[in-house]
Formats: structure tokens, sequence, C-alpha cells
């Protein structure tokens, strides 16, 4: 294993390996940062230049392009609300705040910090566990799969904000619009609603564009000023180093956020999109102060960062360990390997495992390289959030609509991205929870397809299986956390409350000065400003 | 931590107001759910299990929420037009009638133009009535920064990426 280690890291080493990783590492900076250009689609397009090509500069140039893409999606998704790829659709709900609030130095550099560390997390897991994975994933079926997601589901319950009916009505409705298109099992077409532009379904980048993208770009035109706040009085390029060490002092959160992206992406088909929701929900559920969340959270941004490439590690391994992929970007790579000529499975843990192992390099330096780069821009990166907000407008817009287009060049995804727009604002403004229409959306699909085939393979004895029983337990824990928590809340508010009124009492003629903490109900001063 | 002013009204003294929005939405989400389980009928039992399913939970939870809605709360509205600490509001909630439909003109007409004229010749239009009209700049300044912009995303999609572009009516992109 050591042998191999060093093997591979002698070939990434080569003038030619490390010439592909610097244009692989170029090439995902901008497919990151414009939306709607997933990995997947580009990786597809970079294929052909790797046919004459040894598998290691290959994949240097493949991997890179990869693992930086997603590290660069966050930079948009922080500056603009717009994220660059769907899996940094969470990075959005505090980033974007942060900058708001004049802090995006400091965001970009938890952001990046954090996804530096999610990349050595995913990068050792790569290491240990490609041995030993294949009687793990042997064991994990449907019915596991099934139980993983409702985990997912579960952190509805978190990620709602205090309006949980709101948040449980927001993701039902996500989970219905994941099922439109036809049924997987019947071929039947379900609410298409006749339109055959529909029977593939709805792509999610449409759906994470419109629904935080377009409402923010909407906000940008009509208070036409700049993203960052110039009440905030910070400047926006400060903070940077405040961020690293935000993101190094929290390394806990961020190693288990890593754990939550690469365990996730292990099972095929749960994809990123999955896993950084759930490392948010699980952070806000340990947070010491779960009401920041989406209002500036460092804590959320460095959650979401983390899963980035930890999630692009994970996926890795099914697909090398035993050609099964993990996600489509992965699907993509597994095509690589075939016209390369490498057999996934047992020769790319035996005979070929020095290019295996050289994944695990390419992802690091790509990684590290991405983030210096990108560290070393952060300051004219930030500034963008200073300029005049009508400046800016045409250009997001035009990034909004080619998003949407590019993925399936349809301008059918355009008009979904524009109804999802509507619904963001709706949300917005009438203040329905967006993040649980969102995973529950993510998650719909993979719901229906492995409940109907875990009552197919397995009965009704599905549900005794142990890792199910495992994950029903972990549910039943992060509820009941939630709940004490809530109950603890109410209880506080509700003895503010009534201080502030006992006060009141004893001297009606003045007002009473209070404390709140940052997210607390004001309910109690408004009275007043009427 | 912030502090706030606070007199001496006190929350249970409030009369109960019913949530009009929450009303208006738990009703819509009826009215989506109960749809849905419509359009279930028509499908075989095992294409509709799932959907059936989750618009009947829909449903009930919609039922859920209008009834809390008409039960209201004594608690005052947010007032949103107060900014507090956190600038971080939406617009949305403020907005008058004419920046809604200033904002809304300006969008439809973008897709609109999108739609018929295709991405680059939008980009150069838009780019230049928005900003001489709704950003007060100069025509010389507009148009420089409308090619620049045109150029820039032409550079990126055709030159670079060799990614398609939405084609306008005319196929014009």
């Amino acid at each position: 294993m050591a042998e191999a280690l060093v093997d591979a890291l002698m070939q990434v080493l080569t003038p030619m390996s490390l010439l592909m990783m610097v244009i692989g590492v170029a090439l995902g900076f901008v497919v990151g940062i414009l939306p709607g250009l997933g990995g997947a689609v580009t990786l597809a397009l970079l294929l052909p230049f790797t046919f004459d090509m040894d598998p290691v500069p290959a994949f240097a140039l493949l991997l890179g392009m990869y693992v930086v893409a997603a590290t660069a999606g966050d930079i948009t998704s922080v500056l603009f609300g717009i994220p660059g790829e769907a899996s940094s659709a969470a990075v959005v709900l505090d980033g974007y705040p942060m900058t708001r609030r004049g802090r995006a130095g400091r965001a970009l550099g938890a952001v990046l910090t954090s996804s530096g560390m999610g990349a050595l997390f995913g990068a050792l897991v790569l290491v240990l566990l490609i041995p030993v994975i294949r009687p793990v994933i042997m064991n994990i079926a449907e019915p596991e799969f099934f139980a993983l997601a409702v985990l997912g589901l579960t952190f509805v319950v978190t990620l709602s904000s205090g309006k949980m009916l709101k948040g449980a009505l927001a993701c039902i409705v996500g989970l219905l619009v994941s099922l439109v298109g036809l049924d997987p099992f019947t071929s039947q077409q379900r609410f298409t609603f006749g339109s055959m532009d529909l029977w593939d379904g709805i792509s999610i980048v449409p759906v994470v564009i419109g629904l935080f993208g377009g409402a923010e770009v909407l906000q940008l035109m009509m208070q036409k000023r700049s993203v960052a706040s110039r009440q905030a009085g910070t400047p926006a390029v400060s903070g940077v180093g405040a961020g690293i060490r935000d993101a190094l002092k929290r390394w806990p959160l961020a190693t288990r956020s890593g754990a939550i992206g690469s365990g996730l992406s292990l099972v095929p088909g749960m994809g990123g999109s999955v896993a950084q929701f759930v490392a948010y929900g699980h952070a806000k559920s340990v947070s010491k102060k779960p009401e920041e969340f989406g209002k500036g959270s460092v804590e959320g941004v460095i959650a979401a960062g983390a899963t980035g490439v930890a999630k692009d590690c994970g996926s890795l391994i099914p697909t090398v360990a035993f050609g099964i992929p993990g996600s489509a970007s992965s699907a993509v790579l597994l095509s690589a390997f075939l016209i390369l000529g490498l057999d996934p499975g047992k020769e790319m843990l035996t005979t070929e495992l020095d290019v295996t192992m050289s994944f695990v390099w390419i992802a690091l330096f790509a990684t590290v390289i991405a983030i210096g780069v990108a560290l070393a821009l952060v300051r004219p990166l930030a500034k963008l959030t200073h300029i005049s907000g009508p400046l800016l407008v045409p250009f997001l817009m035009l990034l909004l609509s080619i998003g949407a287009f590019a993925e399936n060049n349809a301008w059918t995804d355009v008009f979904l991205m524009l109804v999802f727009v509507a619904i963001g604002v709706a949300c917005i403004r009438w203040d329905w929870p967006r993040v649980p229409l969102l995973l529950g959306f993510v998650l719909g699909a993979v719901l229906e397809s492995n409940l109907f085939l875990s009552g197919q393979l397995f009965g009704a004895g599905w549900i005794t299986r142990p890792v199910v029983i495992g994950v029903g337990v972990v549910i039943a824990a992060v509820l009941v956390m939630h709940f004490v928590r809530e109950a603890r809340t109410r209880q506080r508010k509700t003895s503010v409350k009534k201080a502030v009124a006992e006060t009141a009492e004893r001297d009606p003629a003045d007002p009473v000065l209070t404390t709140t903490a940052p997210g607390e109900s004001p309910d109690v001063s408004e009275g007043d400003k009427r | 931590m912030r502090t706030n002013p606070v007199t001496p009204t006190v929350t249970a003294a409030r009369p109960r107001r019913v949530l009009v929005a929450d009303l208006v939405g738990g009703l819509l989400m009826v009215g989506i759910m109960v749809g849905a389980y419509v359009m279930t009928r028509s499908l075989s039992p095992q294409a509709a299990e799932f959907p059936a399913a989750i618009s009947i939970a829909g449903a009930a939870l919609g039922v859920v929420l209008v009834i809390r809605a008409l039960i209201g709360t004594r608690e005052a509205p947010h007032d949103h037009s107060e900014t507090e600490d956190d600038d971080l509001d939406y617009v949305f909630h403020t907005a008058s009638t004419m920046q809604w439909l200033a904002t809304l003109a300006w969008f439809i007409a973008f897709f609109a133009s999108l739609y018929v004229l295709g991405l680059y010749a939008t980009s150069m239009l838009f780019t230049v009535l928005y900003l001489r009209f709704q950003d007060k700049r100069s025509w010389v300044f507009s148009g420089i920064y409308a090619v620049i912009l045109t150029g820039v995303l032409y550079l990126a999609f055709n030159v670079l990426l060799v990614q398609p572009v939405p084609a306008g009516y005319f196929g014009l992109a």
C-alpha cells in the first residue's frame, strides 16, 4: 500500500501530469464559477482529449477539473447567491447572508479552508477504505438506501428554522416535483401535463438556480444597491484570515461534515446534493447558536464547504472498486477508465493500485492549488460584491439563463427555472423555507425507487435489517434532540417575555431595555414601533 | 446581542388575529395536493402508490396549516420595514407596487427578448437599455459595458467551452 502511494506520487509529479493538472484546475475554476456547466458535462467534453494519454496524466486532467469545480462553485454561492454547481447550493444559505453583511472575505476564507480540510479527509478516506470497502458496500442494499434517504429527510425539521409545518409541506412539494416524468417501473407519465419535455423529469440545475439565484437577482433589481451591505461598515475584503481561522478552529465540524460527504457519496445515487444538506442540518442540530443558521453562520458555511471535495472522493470509491458510479460525474469518469484500458474492480485494487492511489494525490494537489489561487484572488473577488447592483444585473441575468439552459440545452429548463424563481420569491415573501423543498426534490426519486425495491426484494422483513435499525435509531436521536432544543428555546423566550411584562407593569411610563439574541423574535418591542 | 426599546405591551393582551397569508398558503397547498391525488387516480396502482401517499400526507398537513391560520396568533406581525441589526430582510416584504411592476417588467422583457433574439443580441440590448434607464448611466458607458460583457460571454461559451447557448426564435445565438 505504502509502496503504491509513493509510486503514485512519483507519477503525479511528472511534468506531463502536473501540466495536465494545472489545465484541469484552470478549467475547473471556469466550470465551477459558471452556473449550470456541471462537472459531468465538462468531463464528457474532455474525454476525447485523453484518448492517447497515459492513465495518470489523463486522470490529472479529468480529476483536477472535477474536484476544483466543486470548490470554485462555492465562490459564486458566497458572492452572488447563485450556486456554481448544484452541490454548492447549501453554501448559499449562510455564505450569501455573510456577504450581504459585508463579510464576503471571511465567508470565502472559511469555505475555501473547510473545502481543503474536507479534501484532506476525503483523500484519507479514499486511501483507507479502498482495500476494505468491498464487504461494506456489499451489505448495503435498497432498504439501507431508503433508510439513509429518510435520514436525509429528517433534517427538514432542523432546516425549517421554527417553521416545521411549512417546512414539511415544502418538502412534500419537492417530493412531488421529483416525481414529474415517466414512472421508472411502469413508464407511465406522472404530472407531465402531456408535455414530452417533462418525460425525463426535472433536472436539479433549474430548480437550484431558480429557487436561490433568481430570487437574489430580483432582490438586486429592486433595491438597486450592491450585494454587500454598505451599512455593515466592514470592508468586504477583510476577514479572510478570520475565515481561515474559523475553519481551522472548528476542525471537528469540518471533519464530521467531510465524513458525511464521503460517507453518503459512497452510496450510489445519494450524490453530493444530499450530502451537503445532511452535513448542514447536522451542523445546525449540534450548534450552540442554531438561530444564526440562514442569517450568516460561519458554521453553516464550514459544514457545507467541507462536503465539496470530500463527496467527490467518496463517490470515487464505488466507481473504482466495483465499477458502480456514485453520481453522474463518476459515471463519466467510469467511461474514462474504459477508454484508458482500465478495468474497475479487482484490478484497480491490485495491479493498478498505483493508478488508484494517484487519484488521492491528484485530488489533494488540485484542491491545494485551487484554494491557493482562490485565496490569492479573494480580494478582487470580494470587491465584486461592492459593485453597484444595477451594473451586475445584466451579467447575473445572463448567467441565470445560461445556467438553466446549459445542462440539457433545452428551453424547457429556462421556463422551469422561471417557475422556481417565482416559487423562491413567494417563499421569501411569505416566510416559507426553501431548503426543505430542495431536499424533498433531491431525495424523492431515491425514496420511491428504494422503497418499492425493498418491498419487492425483501418483503416486509427489510425493516428489521441491522443497518436499517441503526439508521432508524439515528433518526430518532436527531428528532428527539431537535424537539428538546425547541422546547428549551420556547421556555427561554417565554421567561424573557414574562420578565419584560413584569418590568412594564412596575413602571408602565418608561420604555425598558431588554436584550435579545440575534434571531429571536423581536415581537415584544413592536407594540412600541406602532 | 442587541438592545431593543420595549413598551409595556403584553402579548397576552392582544386579540388573536387570523394569519391571512398562511391561510391562503394552506388552502393553496390543499388544492395542489388534492389535484396531485386526483391525477394519480388515472395511474396504475404501482405508479400511483407513492405520489398518492405523499399527496394525502400533504393535504392533511395543509389542512392543519389552514386550521392554525384560522386560530391565529396573539403575536404582533414582524415589521419588515424596521431593519434592526440585520439588513438581510428581503426587499420583497416592503417593495411598493411600482417597484414590483418595474422589476417584473425588466425581468419579463429580458426573457422575452432571450426567447426571440437569442443570448448575444439580448445581452447587448438589455445591458444598454437597463444601464441607461435603470442606472442612469450614459449611452457611451452602457454601450461599452454591453460590448465587453457580450464579448466575454462569446469568448467563454463559443470559443473556449464550445457550449450551446440559448438561441432565439430566429436562431440568432
